[in-house]
């Protein structure tokens, strides 16, 4: 497991010369997870097991995704000032797809990428359509105002996007910007901050009921 | 006197021998621009100009440099490494090597073919590419010269090789270190994967009766389901001609094409089709290791590119010859170049050898069909095959735990373990869907931890799906000619042809192959222009409408809207991209001759061009792709793109990223963001299509043109994404710009934007961005406006 980089905000990077390390963004939403991964307090969904990349050659380097709860993953959720849930073409199943619907009702921007918007767009939800190769080059962009004009996100939480393709553009966050990433996907994610482990359906769906319980403090739509 | 190459002695003038290697003509045009034979830097501010704008996006498939000695090193979080060097350089230097190991390929490849056809032909033999005064538009624009014999090809391989051999250079351990001049670099090694291309492809049609500039070439049959089993089988694999040229000639004479099939697998395939429409095609490399394995080849050829690695250990199990004829490609075999063809035929009957290394090329075309009209009979009477029977096939699929490893394994990630649950209870449709989203690839026989040859499981599955795979393509037809550039160009440069879509590379897609004739389905029927070429090619020949006709059979193959051209291997993708610079020469009066930045530069702003590379997996499409942006044109790749680790990516929010020049004046005009992005990737085809349509937005379309497009564009997002663009407003200049049949709702809706609309009049009062001028000449080259030339 990865040591949390020190608190600090480096603003990166387009045309910086080559310089310092990017740095993740400290910030409220970010303090629990400071504690090492913890067994909850009732018997629930365990999402920590089988914290080994999906694709099994997807193997990065050194630093990988930190296993986690989805009380631990919702509750990041729930106190981050601009979080973003980014969803893809794996979001149209009717089950994952309530989930994302419940999540963007607890006022969460979406970002539908790939096809996602076909089936998310009309639930009326603060939900935007974008190419998740673009969507990962602005956010690496500290003066991108985001999807809604109001300011680029300090975290970005995902699932139903094919492995591969979050995976890799996903990897851009970790190397070039500050924000914090969450995989609540059923794959492990090794290039997310955090992650669930790989899951089988009924768990996951388990599981993103949990990080939806977190989330009744949220402004609801 | 007319000088002439050779060697001469003055009389009188004792031991004096004068050798004149090469006779420069008169005539020959002059370079007209300012970079002919350009250097490492020579294109840097072009370079930059677009890096400016299309800021490349590194998506490192490892955060670790392991290049030298003082590695590994953990680049992780854009750290810099014990050399210096950071992630973001180190993403770029891979991208310069990707780019310098594609174009490598291809100048090898033009390199071998050069050496034999000068070697059968003689250095004059004429250039002759079809109906073109601009026969390499590529080698003129680059080289600053007018080649007109292969000889001339000579000093422009020459030109390539030096250039390579310096970009591999700057890759050292230190040295370069910022990414943007690794960036300027791979752009450079793409605009020589460009060149060596065209000399490829212009010396096979020029020597080897290829088609020349062709619209209307004969179909060739393609798919796994094509070739009669019982008759004796010749597969050759791979990219060069060269070798399968002999056998093909050998047959021909023979008269053995009734008695033997002859086929090829990746892009061997289109050029032996080209050269004689009587060799057939399987498919892409994704089919190589299926057909390999179904026992069906007596004899495997291979020649170099795009071949699998474990060829001759598959045949080897199968007891099928390999019989490799090029230096790139060698397993390990003995050179039986010096032997007899009976005695190598007798040690590959009996087993004695597996396979043999074959450089004299006269030979292979004698050995291979000796060969297989021996070995044949001897195989089918064995009934040798890796397929499984009916209770084999029971059995294996029984043994599945479901464990989900071969889909962890898989790169497709493809439900692998369901297929097998259903197929236990004798439904075996989930497997043939299986068939077509598989790549072939065999990782998944590695993973099972029960030993099911999995592949094989599939394959057997799917068996009536394979024999119906029965396709038909248009084989390759070359450049576009100069006639087809005059009819079209001003449409294209205009808008009122919404664009030209090039769908080209490889067959890793994301989602099997029927995507992309889906979409070139949709596409065509928008009248895009549809160019393609390599395994993209093929693929699109693979399907069949209601009434059993594949899109080539539907639609005609000239170079205007509404139409599909083959332009044939992936050497000729050099003629897709040399079509803009046609289009700039011809249309537009450009220089050419050594004068890239400025084709390039009206490119970008002029000629709505896009390529595709749905399931690019290749370095060489990587170059490809890369030389394409260099040249102004965008690229589009399917997700795995994105394992690439570089893309070049558009901020539409920036404006002051859109600025560009008037060249009447030039002064600064913000424009709309077009074309938005120069390399991207797209998760899915329902996300691709709208995003094709944005890419053909340039900033030159008249409002007819203009309009066109943005219909096009709305009505691919409303169609597949089920919603109106998001940017769809920025695209528009005046009312002129809006779809006729849309317009009033259109116009509604901008008044919701903000924008001042008298709906009454139909007439845009204030909003856009800027005002439509037909006069507007952008150029991002402050040299090529009237006032800088002043």
């Amino acid at each position: 497991m990865t040591k949390k980089a020190p608190v600090k905000h480096t603003e990166k990077h387009e045309h910086a010369p080559a310089g310092k390390p990017v740095e993740k963004i400290a910030n409220a939403a970010s303090k629990p997870v400071e504690k090492p991964a913890e067994k909850p307090a009732e018997k629930t969904i365990d999402t920590t097991r089988q914290a080994v990349p999906f694709d099994t050659g997807n193997v990065p380097g050194p630093k990988t995704a930190r296993p986690t709860m989805p009380a631990v993953a919702g509750k990041m959720l729930a106190k981050a000032k601009r979080p973003l849930l980014i969803v893809g073409s794996q979001v149209h199943e009717k089950d994952v797809l309530a989930k994302a619907v419940a999540i963007g009702k607890s006022g969460i921007q979406i970002a539908a990428v790939g096809n996602a918007y076909t089936s998310i767009g009309d639930k009326g939800l603060d939900v935007h359509y974008a190419n998740m190769h673009a969507l990962a080059s602005y956010i690496c962009d500290p003066n991108w105002k985001g999807l809604d004009g109001k300011g680029n996100y300090d975290l970005v939480v995902f699932f139903g996007i094919t492995y591969y393709y979050a995976s890799q553009a996903i990897s851009a966050l970790k190397n070039f910007s500050g924000i914090k990433v969450i995989s609540i996907d059923k794959y492990y994610h090794p290039n997310a901050d955090m992650s669930f482990g790989n899951l089988k359906q009924d768990v996951f769906i388990l599981a993103l009921d949990e990080v939806i319980k977190e989330l009744t403090n949220r402004p609801r739509i | 006197m007319i000088v002439k190459k050779g060697s001469f002695v003055i009389e009188g003038l004792e031991n004096v021998q004068i050798n004149i290697g090469k006779v420069v003509e008169t005539g020959q045009a002059e370079v007209e621009g300012p970079t002919p034979r350009p250097e490492i830097i020579s294109l840097r501010n072009w370079d930059y100009r677009i890096l400016d704008r299309y800021n490349p996006v590194y998506t490192p498939t490892s955060d670790l440099c392991d290049y030298c000695t003082y590695g590994k090193c953990d680049l992780t979080g854009n750290k810099e490494g014990a050399c210096g060097i950071d992630l973001e350089g180190q993403s770029a230097r891979e991208a310069l090597m990707t780019s310098v190991m594609g174009a490598a390929c291809h100048t090898a490849h033009g390199r071998h073919l050069l050496h034999y056809l000068i070697k059968k032909y003689g250095e004059d033999h004429p250039i002759d590419v079809g109906p073109s005064n601009l026969k390499a538009p590529l080698t003129e624009t680059i080289m600053g010269i007018q080649p007109q014999t292969i000889g001339d090809f000579l000093p422009v391989l020459d030109y390539i090789e030096e250039q390579l051999t310096q970009l591999i250079a700057a890759a050292n351990t230190g040295q370069e270190g910022s990414a943007r001049d690794f960036e300027s670099k791979a752009l450079h090694a793409g605009m020589l994967d460009l060149l060596g291309m065209e000399v490829a492809d212009i010396i096979q049609i020029s020597c080897m009766g290829l088609p020349k500039s062709d619209e209307k070439t004969p179909m060739a049959e393609i798919g796994m389901g094509i070739l009669d089993p019982k008759k004796p089988v010749v597969i050759c694999v791979g990219h060069n001609i060269a070798a399968p040229a002999y056998i093909l000639d050998y047959m021909d004479k023979g008269g053995l094409f009734d008695k033997i099939e002859i086929a090829g697998l990746c892009c061997t395939a289109h050029d032996m089709a080209r050269y004689n429409k009587t060799a057939k095609i399987i498919g892409s490399m994704s089919k190589e290791l299926k057909y390999i394995r179904s026992g069906i080849p007596d004899v495997l050829v291979t020649d170099e590119q795009c071949v699998r690695a474990d060829i001759l250990k598959e045949a080897k199990k199968l007891h099928i010859p390999v019989i490799a004829t090029n230096e790139k490609i060698t397993y390990g075999l003995p050179d039986r170049s010096n032997d007899s063809v009976d005695e190598i035929i007798d040690d590959l009957v009996s087993g004695k050898n597996e396979g043999a290394l074959m450089l004299d090329l006269e030979k292979v075309g004698e050995l291979v069909p000796k060969l297989a009209m021996k070995i044949a009979p001897i195989r089918k009477a064995k009934g040798i095959t890796a397929i499984p029977d009916d209770e084999e096939f029971k059995t294996l699929v029984a043994k599945c735990t479901k464990c989900l490893q071969c889909t962890r394994d898989c790169p497709q990630s493809l439900p692998i373990a369901d297929a097998m649950a259903s197929a236990v209870n004798g439904d075996l449709a989930p497997f043939e869907i299986l068939h077509d989203k598989c790549v072939g690839c065999g990782r998944c026989d590695y993973s099972c931890p029960v030993d099911i040859p999995v592949l094989n499981v599939i394959e057997k599955a799917s068996q009536r799906v394979i024999r119906e795979e029965k396709g038909k393509m248009r084989i390759g037809r070359g450049q576009i000619g100069d006639p087809e550039i005059r009819e079209e160009g001003r449409n294209l440069v205009l808008g009122t042809t919404p664009g030209v879509l090039a769908f080209v590379g490889c067959g890793n897609y994301p989602d099997g192959t029927k995507d992309v004739y889906d979409v070139v389905e949709e596409m065509i029927q928008r009248s895009y222009i549809i160019i393609s070429s390599g395994c993209a090619a093929m693929d699109i020949g693979m399907y069949k409408d209601k009434e059993g006709k594949t899109l080539y059979e539907r639609y005609p193959g000239r170079f205007i809207k509404g139409n599909l051209l083959n332009t044939g291997s992936c050497v000729s993708n050099a003629h897709i991209a040399a079509t803009t610079i046609k289009v700039a020469s011809i249309f537009a009066g450009r220089k050419t001759k050594g004068n890239w930045e400025e084709i390039a530069d009206y490119v970008l702003n002029r000629v709505g061009a896009v390529g595709i590379a749905w399931g690019a997996y290749s370095q060489k499409a990587f170059a490809i792709g890369t030389g394409c942006n260099r040249l102004g044109i965008p690229v589009v790749v399917g997700p795995h793109g994105t394992k690439y680790r570089r893309a070049f990516i558009g901020k539409p929010y920036r404006k002051e990223d859109w600025n560009v020049l008037d060249g009447r004046d030039g002064s600064v005009v913000n424009v709309e963001p077009a074309p938005e992005h120069l390399m991207i990737t797209a998760e899915t085809k329902d996300e691709l299509m709208p995003l094709l349509a944005k890419l053909c937005f340039r900033p030159s379309d008249n409002s007819l043109g203009r309009a066109i497009k943005l219909t096009h564009y709305i009505e691919l997002s409303e169609k597949y994404l089920k919603k109106m663009p998001d940017d769809w407003h920025i695209y528009v200049r005046n009312e002129a710009d809006l779809p006729v049949a849309k317009k009033e709702h259109l116009l509604k809706l901008l008044v919701e934007k903000g924008w001042k609309i008298d709906l009454e009049k139909k007439k845009i009062i204030e909003g856009p961005l800027r005002k439509v001028d037909v006069s507007f000449q952008p150029t991002n080259v402050p040299r090529l406006c009237k006032e800088a030339k002043k």
